[in-house]
């Protein structure tokens, strides 16, 4: 079993407080700027100190607060990515490996750094220094030199690895690989599991598609980039007919029936931009829409989004909006299933 | 009449000990403080920095000789490298040192596989700015004991004029000194 729980203040004003279990796979570590998510790495990489707590890795003790065990960082079986380029600049890209292979002995070292270099597809670039290879080679080679001693997990900082390069070290290694970083939909596409940190505390956890489809809280639903997120009333509850009101500051919508609440009370809706359907006043009747004065326009690569009053936030495919350019007065259609209402 | 020149051998020879002391002593303790944050020692390091031990040593002691002169420059020399040294390597990517830590490197490993290569010009110029404050504090000793005269004198405040001159040169040729703290 690999469980992480624990307390480090970090300063007057932030605390990181976690308890989690590691399972097998990717785990994606989301969340803001400042959560907590750099410090959470290196508490379990040892490199920084928890007030207390207990760290287990294959059910070996890494961190034990109340029996003062403390396993020095290169004794924990961590390979750890930082967020930015650690590589040494006065050494080749070969010499970081062996610098990391140092330990073994002389003939399996030159083993590794060869499969190390090979594996990750850094031959080209060994014999340069970091400042002279590009940032793919560089990230590369930090992950080569993080795997170089065979860890048991492979803690990895925010450091723009995309899906390929996920994949090639799914390749080449099979253990947990915790991974912090704001990619979504890397999370989405190739974590097993996702967990939401926000201030030091996890704010969900679950596999990505339930975090995504069902935020547990205002604050998950913000964290997993839901742009409309409001207050609501419910005024009515219908069962049979699978309805519910919703009312909010200056306008109701119909949703789906909200099992579990009763009229009166109070709850977060949230709604992503692409969920919502702007549209001319004019064209044909739909329910569930309200008016909306559009503020502003910001195009994309591939789709534009709009910001109506109120503020409400959709987003429209570039050949839509298109289609919708010259229009005056707009309609916003909120499907029923696209809401999510967050107790 | 010849004038006596050994003042001038003599400063030189205990600004160059004190400065080679500097440079050995002062690295090492400097990363190991680094990291840390222990007032007392820095209290005490600026302290022994800001004593003119030269001239103290040169008042309180019957015989003025060079060992003397170099242990006592040493006495405010190493604190003040040290404190050099300590800024700079406080400048050092705190990332190469987690890294190398991951990879089971040693404190002692770090400092000369890393901080020493890294941050070694910064060393260098710390100890090169020991060598014309304790040539001139030689001198002004000398001075006090009444060993000094004018040619000497004016040899000696041009070699220290040179080897400043020298010391800011590679301060500002390698932008070795830094100027501010490490960040986070």
């Amino acid at each position: 079993m690999t469980s992480i729980r624990v307390r480090r203040r970090a300063s007057p004003e932030f605390a990181l407080e976690v308890d989690f279990s590691l399972g097998p796979g990717v785990t994606a570590l989301i969340g803001p700027s400042g959560a907590g998510k750099t410090l959470l790495l290196e508490t379990i990489a040892g490199l920084a100190k928890p007030d207390e707590g207990r760290i287990l890795l294959n059910d070996a003790i890494l961190f034990d607060g109340q029996a003062r065990v403390d396993v020095a960082p290169a004794r924990r079986g961590c390979g750890y990515v930082s967020q930015g380029d650690s590589l040494f600049p006065h050494r080749t890209l070969r010499q970081n490996l062996e610098f990391a292979a140092h330990g073994f002995p002389r003939l399996e070292r030159h083993r590794r750094v060869a499969e190390a270099i090979e594996h990750f597809s850094v031959a080209g670039a060994a014999a340069h220094r970091p400042a002279s290879v590009g940032p793919v080679e560089r990230l590369r080679c930090s992950i080569a030199r993080a795997l170089i001693g065979e860890p048991a997990v492979l803690l990895v900082d925010d450091a723009g690895i995309d899906r390929a390069l996920l994949d090639l070290i799914r390749t080449h290694f099979s253990g947990p690989i915790l991974m912090a970083g704001r990619d979504i939909d890397l999370a989405c596409a190739a974590g097993s599991e996702m967990i939401l940190l926000d201030a030091g505390c996890i704010v969900q956890r679950g596999t990505p598609r339930q975090v995504i489809d069902q935020p547990a809280s205002a604050q998950a639903a913000r964290l997993t980039g839901y742009e409309n997120l409001w207050q609501a009333t419910i005024t009515a509850l219908d069962r049979a007919a699978n309805l519910s009101r919703l009312e909010f500051g200056g306008f109701a919508l119909a949703a789906q029936y909200l099992p579990g609440h009763l009229r009166g009370d109070c709850v977060w809706v949230a709604v992503r931009a692409s969920s919502l359907r702007p549209r001319a006043a004019d064209g044909p009747p739909a329910s569930n829409v309200i008016a909306g004065e559009l503020t502003r326009v910001t195009e994309g690569a591939q789709s534009v989004r709009l910001e109506f009053g109120g503020p409400i936030v959709a987003e429209l495919a570039l050949g839509q909006y298109a289609a919708l350019r010259d229009n005056q007065a707009w309609l916003i259609e909120f499907p029923a299933e696209s809401l999510r209402v967050i107790a | 009449m010849t004038a006596d020149w050994s003042p001038l051998w003599l400063s030189l020879r205990v600004a160059l000990v004190v400065s080679a002391t500097a440079l050995v002593v002062a690295p090492w303790p400097a990363w190991r403080l680094a990291r840390r944050n222990w007032p007392v020692v820095t209290l005490v390091a600026g302290f022994l920095s800001m004593v003119p031990a030269v001239i103290i040593a040169s008042l309180a002691l019957p015989e003025f000789t060079w060992p003397v002169a170099a242990a006592a420059g040493s006495l405010r020399a190493v604190p003040q490298t040290l404190a050099a040294c300590r800024r700079a390597f406080q400048l050092l990517n705190p990332a190469y040192r987690k890294a190398a830590r991951m990879a089971g490197a040693s404190d002692w490993r770090i400092f000369w596989t890393l901080a020493l290569p890294l941050r070694g010009r910064a060393v260098l110029a710390a100890a090169a700015d020991v060598f014309p404050e304790t040539m001139l504090e030689t001198a002004v000793a000398l001075w006090i004991v009444g060993r000094l005269s004018v040619p000497p004198a004016g040899a000696i405040l041009l070699t220290a004029l040179a080897g400043g001159a020298i010391a800011m040169w590679l301060r500002r040729e390698i932008g070795a000194l830094p100027e501010r703290q490490a960040g986070p």
